[in-house]
């Protein structure tokens, strides 16, 4: 089975649920709902052979209300498929840990809370992994400063996006 | 931890707490474990690992595509060209770079070589760590090869930063080829001396042998990759799985265990350096001429000469140094790569500016210590320096 099949076959069960599907450069992305996200991912474990998770990744988009955006990372090694489950955390929405689908989940989202402060409900050991215990930010958000000052070489720091990308609001320029 | 806490009284054994690390030589870096011991046994083994953060991913978001690439040496320091490699792959099919086939073939013998060179480190230390002390010297002989060989290349004999999005940095030296030659003639009986020292030696396979099991079930819900992976008997390879870099090309075994130890996984990595000659060898004869990085001169600096004689090369090197190269699209790609500790990837996301918006490393070596409690609780406290040997943690890349 091909990974849009298996995307068209959770359409199916989950009609709600699947609010984006996205294929760039050749792999896919789905964006789920959070309240379907917990069956969801366990039904690509347990029925579509997703029996790896290979990362969890976490981005800040500082001007959406639910401002972190996490990435899981899923690869079947009997197909050798990958699929990416985007779900969208942070304000008061506590996305459930998968922990208790795959192990390997524990210390990435332990990382994912740490660096950007998403919490995860039913995780059994959330707790910071990199940071000290007692250290009071979460640096990967995008309002936490690389240096106290920016030094200013004459060259924008960042270039604006070229105009035929469409400026969202929920960037950072 | 005060010495009140240090023995907690229990109505069935005394359980003591002590912390191995962080500042152990057995640790191969600052590694801290908590061990809770009845008598010599381990009864639970947390690890505590940050020490060594330093905020890559958060600095890679600050600097342009091709300044981000030094911060990657800087992770797995024993495989530079390997993290290299990844993040170029990745930068590449955002930005939907072709590489000329000469760079490709010369990514794969570096790549394969840069395995080498972090296997070397692997058994020297690991070997070193139970108390085989002769090997570390016999493997640094070795790895000094390597090292020269990169020095050659790009300058430097660590942080390479030799292969870049678009190619290579430089051409190859015209040296490049006898030095591999010269490689591929010295290495296999420096292979043959390492399992002469070790893999029939008695004290080396009582301590590694059933010590630090872990099945293929556990491994593979942890999310191991690489030789520990395979060393559980799971056939996952991201150089067959997902060829990248050409590797289709080559023809090579990947090396399986069967019972998951510390032995096993030995045998897997001596032999994945034997399968890692195989590969050096058939890209060095198919080594073909050409150019070593992509003429787009949208992303790829172009040659010295040109920028100095002609109006618009001048005109791109100068956009190119200034703001860096910018990205056609919006856009996140993920390349995964076979590092020599596992499956090596960076995800990128692209805001379509000349910086990634986020960089977010797949860092093996994270995943495979997360699964370290596995494999030591219920064994002895002598057998957890032979797991930390046998799962090659480099904390560089752990705590990033």
């Amino acid at each position: 089975m091909t990974v849009p099949e298996i995307i068209e076959k959770l359409k199916d069960r989950f009609p709600d649920g699947i609010r984006e599907t996205l294929v760039f450069r050749g792999d896919y992305w789905i964006r789920v709902d959070n309240e379907v996200h917990y069956d969801l991912m366990k039904s690509l474990k347990e029925e579509y052979g997703f029996n790896f998770l290979m990362d969890v990744v976490g981005v800040d988009y500082p001007r959406r209300k639910e401002r972190i955006e996490v990435i899981y990372n899923l690869y079947s090694l009997g197909e050798h498929l990958r699929l990416f489950v985007k779900i969208r955390a942070g304000g008061d929405i506590v996305p459930r840990s998968v922990t208790d689908l795959w192990p390997s989940a524990n210390w990435m989202e332990r990382e994912v809370f740490d660096m950007l402060g998403v919490q995860f409900a039913n995780h059994p050991d959330l707790r910071r992994i990199l940071m000290r215990d007692d250290f009071p930010w979460h640096p990967l958000r995008k309002d936490f400063q690389l240096t106290s000052d920016e030094i200013d070489f004459g060259v924008p720091i960042r270039t604006k996006p070229p105009k035929h990308i469409k400026d969202e609001p929920d960037r950072l320029e | 931890m005060n010495n009140k806490s240090a023995i907690k009284n229990n109505s069935d054994f005394k359980v003591m707490e002590i912390n191995m690390g962080p500042q152990h030589p057995a640790t191969h870096g600052v590694l801290r474990l908590k061990l809770e011991l009845d008598g010599e046994t381990v009864v639970k083994c947390t690890p505590i690992i940050g020490y060594l953060h330093t905020g890559i991913e958060k600095t890679m978001e600050n600097k342009t595509y091709l300044q981000a690439l030094t911060c990657t040496d800087r992770m797995d320091y024993l495989g530079p060209l390997l993290n290299n490699l990844g993040y170029s792959l990745s930068v590449e099919k955002l930005f939907e770079l072709e590489i000329p086939p000469k760079a490709q073939w010369a990514r794969v013998i570096l790549a394969e070589l840069t395995r080498l060179n972090s296997h070397l480190v692997w058994v020297g230390t690991h070997a070193l760590d139970i108390g085989a002390m002769t090997v570390f010297f016999y493997t640094f002989r070795e790895r000094e090869v390597l090292l020269k060989l990169f020095e050659d290349c790009s300058g430097q004999r660590m942080m390479t930063s030799y292969i870049r999005p678009g190619g290579l940095y430089y051409d190859l030296p015209p040296n490049f080829e006898k030095s591999v030659r010269n490689i591929l003639n010295t290495f296999p009986s420096a292979i043959d001396e390492y399992e002469d020292l070790l893999t029939n030696n008695q004290i080396w396979i009582n301590r590694t042998k059933g010590v630090g099991v872990i099945t293929a079930e556990d491994a593979i819900a942890y999310g191991l990759t690489g030789p520990s992976l395979r060393g559980s008997g799971v056939n996952y390879d991201v150089r067959k799985a997902n060829p990248y870099s050409g590797y289709e090309n080559f023809h090579f075994e990947v090396p399986l265990g069967s019972n998951g130890d510390c032995y096993d996984r030995y045998l897997c990595r001596i032999a994945e350096m034997r399968q890692s000659l195989k590969i050096i060898h058939q890209a060095i004869d198919g080594l073909p001429e050409g150019p070593y990085r992509s003429d787009n001169r949208k992303f790829v600096l172009p040659p010295k000469q040109e920028a100095l004689t002609g109006m618009e090369p001048l005109i791109h090197h100068f956009k190119l140094i200034a703001h860096g190269i910018i990205p056609p699209t919006k856009g996140e790609s993920y390349v995964p790569i076979e590092s020599g500790k596992g499956e090596l990837g960076f995800y990128i996301v692209s805001d379509g500016t000349n910086k990634p918006y986020r960089v977010k490393v797949r860092p093996p070596c994270f995943v495979n210590l997360s699964a370290i409690h596995k494999m030591v609780e219920g064994r002895l406290v002598a057998d957890v320096i032979a797991v930390i040997g046998s799962i090659d943690i480099v904390l560089g890349e752990i705590d990033r």
